[in-house]
């Protein structure tokens, strides 16, 4: 049986096919579209989809009538009455029957059903999804067993978004800079984010004293040290994470734990969690957010174990990869993009999708930067070899094959183009299996430089979303002067 | 059996009125 999965109408639209419990195809539409964030399916997203097969069932990652029924409450009127589920799906000529799971479920089953796991406990928290901003799971076997659930207004999520619109961010867009911008301030106003906005923490209850749905732009205008805010949430988020962590730790005896939702996406407090050491093992998806949820309806549909070929899923660059010549490159300093194979499925760019650069180099990253055109403070992750990445960094997870996790770099002074201002990175650990072309690189790299990492960060400029074919390849190359292998 | 209903009217209105506790008209973020 082919199923469509669809995570589409709100943001970061999503198909995934699968024969049974197999994914065979999951991408993102804004590679297909060219517009970051797209909420949108799209025709040609739609044609690589139906390459792989038609579909018998599609299951939709939410339950319209709730999502309806709450923007209608908070008055979100117009949102309320746009054509969601099946009317939206024929406006794709997408007719076969749909299956409707809640938001929280599939993110939760996404999570379960992708993680290695015959028995977790699963913790979704996330802006908001029909009504579920932080649900609390027990995953066995087909079983999925909600303990908890907060629901809407009372939303960390929700809160992280409206601070990262006070600084003058994209809410629901631009969270990750605003993680980034919290490695450079104090955390001096996190007391009075406690006494502004929460009303009351008793994990795992959580109460906010407004609906911060509408933004906070109206909060403190006397406080303009940015940096210092953002730090500020971070941390609120942080603790609220950590004692959500302890609630499940003491109420659900298991050493496994799955993580999902949007703010699973932020790194920085992955590895607070990780370094808690409440649990044995941690999941993530590669990607944990609404996207992800395509994936995670198919997961809820089907209740077992999914086979999933890692988070290569998407469009296929089918060319000769002259792995060579892009080692040469880097030795002599040079910046060099990757564009081959599929896609990576998720935010982050793996390896299929990549610039890479020597990390050592003094000023690589103001030269990335400038050719992606972002804020010279934002840092770059590093790709390592697995087995050496324990010499380099400080891991708090054995393993972190899909950036989702920091590490204190052991020698940030040597690594300047991968350092943040608080000698972290977010660290991607490789193994040959996880993406052969790769591995040869960083491989070759390391044998003839001794440095087992390279710089990684995602083949895009400033404001477009990751490169899905070869055309955007090429266009790339003409506008950034980066040769692409 | 109207106790349980009237309790569960008045943790629905409580929770309206939580919904609509909003500062400002700004538009919304999600």
């Amino acid at each position: 049986m082919i199923i469509y999965g669809v995570s589409a109408n709100e943001h970061d639209a999503a198909l995934a096919v699968a024969r049974d419990n197999t994914i065979l195809f999951a991408s993102p539409a804004e590679r297909y579209s060219r517009l970051k964030n797209d909420r949108d399916l799209n025709v040609s997203l739609l044609r690589d989809a139906a390459a792989v097969g038609s579909p018998d069932l599609i299951v939709w990652y939410e339950k319209p009538f709730r999502k309806r029924l709450r923007k209608a409450l908070a008055g979100q009127y117009k949102d309320a009455l746009r054509a969601d589920g099946k009317r939206y799906l024929a406006k794709f000529g997408l007719t076969a029957p749909v299956r409707f799971f809640q938001h929280h479920e599939c993110h939760a089953a996404g999570g379960f059903y992708t993680s290695p796991f015959d028995e977790a406990a699963i913790l979704v928290v996330d802006a908001i999804g029909e009504w579920e901003t932080i649900s609390i799971w027990n995953g066995r076997g087909k079983k999925l067993t909600k303990i908890y659930a907060e629901v809407y207004p009372h939303s960390l999520g929700l809160l992280y978004s409206a601070f990262t619109q006070r600084i003058g961010l994209k809410p629901n867009q631009e969270e990750y800079i605003l993680m980034g911008m919290a490695a450079f301030g104090q955390p001096r106003y996190a007391d009075q984010i406690y006494q502004d906005f929460i009303e009351r923490f008793e994990p795992p209850h959580l109460a906010l004293r407004y609906n911060v749905h509408r933004g906070i732009r109206w909060w403190r205008p006397d406080l303009k040290n940015d940096f210092d805010i953002a730090t500020s949430i971070q941390k609120v988020t942080e603790d609220i994470l950590k004692g959500l962590a302890r609630w499940i730790a003491d109420t659900i005896p298991l050493k496994e734990f799955v993580f999902g939702g949007g703010v699973a996406l932020n790194c920085v407090a992955n590895s607070a969690l990780a370094r808690l050491g409440y649990f044995k093992d941690i999941w993530i998806a590669p990607d944990p957010g609404d996207a992800g949820s395509c994936i995670g309806a198919i997961a809820a549909h089907v209740r077992e174990r999914l086979e999933v070929p890692g988070p290569y899923l998407g469009y296929e660059i089918k060319r000769a990869f002259d792995w060579e010549g892009a080692v040469s490159a880097l030795l002599a300093g040079q910046v060099i993009g990757i564009a081959n194979g599929r896609a990576e499925f998720g935010p982050r760019a793996l390896g299929n999708r990549s610039i890479l650069a020597d990390p050592r180099v003094r000023d690589i990253k103001e030269r990335v930067n400038t050719i992606k055109g972002r804020e010279q403070f934002r840092p770059f992750a590093p790709v390592v070899l697995a087995e050496l990445a324990p010499d380099y960094f400080d891991m708090p997870v054995p393993t972190s094959p899909y950036m989702q996790f920091v590490a204190k770099i052991r020698d940030p002074a040597r690594f300047p183009g991968i350092s943040h201002h608080d000698g972290t990175a977010r660290v991607q650990t490789l193994r040959f299996e996880d993406n052969p072309n790769l591995h040869a690189v960083l491989t070759r790299f390391y044998q003839r430089s001794g440095c087992p990492m390279l710089l990684n960060t995602s083949l895009n400029v400033k404001g477009e979303p990751l490169i899905n074919d070869w055309t955007d390849a090429v266009r790339f190359e003409k506008l950034s002067g980066i040769k692409v292998y | 059996m109207a106790l349980n209903l009237l309790s569960r009217l008045v943790r629905w209105v409580k929770s309206m009125i939580r919904i609509r506790r909003m500062k400002n008209r700004d538009p919304f973020i999600y």
